[in-house]
C-alpha cells in the first residue's frame, strides 16, 4: 500500500485566532500555497465545497470540521491540524445546523487512495472514545503536537 | 446481489470511509450486500439501477429518493453506528 507523509511541523496551528470560516480558509490557503501544497484554485472550491457540504461533525469531547474538496486542487497530499483557540461557527454534515467547533483537520487528498480512507477512519477512530482529543488540547507546542498527529494520525502500517 | 449507495461531493473522502466501513460492518454480520461510493453528481444515476438496496447519506437529502435511506454520519463518527447498522440489516432481510 501507497504510504506518504501527510502531517507536516508546518501545517500544524496551535490557537490561532479567526473572525470566520472564511478568514480560516483565505489565511489557510495563502500558506497552503505559498508551500506549494494546493493550486490557485483550491481556495474558491474549498470555500464552495463547504457552503454545499459542510463538514462540521458532533465528535467527543469537542466537535470539529474536516473540510476538503476536489484532488484537482490538490498538488502535495497533506493533512493541516488546526487546534482553534476560540470555538468557531461551522455547519454540520447532513443538518447543516450550526455547532461550534474547537478543531479543523484540513484533509489535502490528492487522488483516490486507500490509503487517504483509512487515513480518514483513523481520524474518526480517534474521536470515539480515545484520549487523543484532550492530548490534543494539551499539546504545549508544535513539536508535541506533530509528534501526537504522526502517532496518531500519519503512521498507519 | 443487493446494493447499498453512499454519496458525498466528490465521491472520495467521505462517502469512501464510510462505504469501507459499512461494507466491513455487513460482512461481520454475514449480510451480503456490495457498498458503493459514488459522487452527487452521478447519484439518481446510480439509484435508479438494478438491486438497489437503499441510498446511504452524508449530505442533506434533498428529495424523496424512492429508496430507504440511511443516515451515513453514523458510520464516520462510529455514533449511533449500532442503530443505523441494525435498521439496514433489518431491511436487507426483508
Amino acid at each position: 500500500m501507497q504510504k506518504e507523509p501527510m502531517i507536516y511541523r508546518d501545517l500544524i496551528y496551535l490557537d490561532p485566532t479567526y473572525t470566520s470560516q472564511h478568514d480560516l480558509f483565505e489565511s489557510l490557503f495563502q500558506q497552503l500555497y505559498e508551500k506549494g501544497f494546493v493550486q490557485a484554485s483550491f481556495l474558491q472550491a474549498i470555500e464552495e465545497r463547504e457552503g454545499k457540504y459542510p463538514t462540521a461533525l458532533p465528535t467527543e469531547p469537542f466537535p470539529i470540521a474536516i473540510p476538503h474538496t476536489d484532488p484537482e486542487h490538490i498538488i502535495k497530499p497533506f493533512v493541516a491540524v488546526i487546534r482553534l483557540r476560540d470555538k468557531l461557527l461551522w455547519k454540520q454534515m447532513v443538518s447543516e445546523e450550526v455547532i461550534a467547533v474547537k478543531a479543523v483537520f484540513l484533509l489535502g487528498f490528492h487522488h483516490h487512495s486507500e490509503y487517504h480512507i483509512r487515513l480518514l477512519q483513523k481520524l474518526m477512530d480517534l474521536f470515539s472514545g480515545t484520549d487523543f482529543p484532550d492530548q490534543l488540547l494539551k499539546a504545549e507546542n508544535v513539536e508535541e503536537c506533530y509528534r501526537l498527529a504522526c502517532a496518531e494520525i500519519g503512521n498507519l502500517e | 446481489m443487493k446494493k447499498l449507495i453512499v454519496a458525498c461531493g466528490s465521491g472520495v473522502a467521505t462517502s469512501q470511509t464510510v462505504a469501507s466501513k459499512l461494507s466491513r460492518l455487513l460482512k461481520e454480520r454475514g449480510c451480503s450486500c456490495t457498498v458503493e461510493a459514488v459522487d452527487m453528481k452521478s447519484l439518481d444515476r446510480y439509484l435508479a439501477g438494478p438491486d438497489v438496496a437503499g441510498y446511504v447519506y452524508i449530505t442533506r437529502p434533498l428529495k424523496d429518493y424512492k429508496v430507504p435511506v440511511y443516515n451515513g454520519i453514523a458510520f464516520l463518527t462510529g455514533m449511533k453506528q449500532e442503530e443505523e447498522l441494525q435498521k439496514i440489516i433489518t431491511d436487507l432481510k426483508r
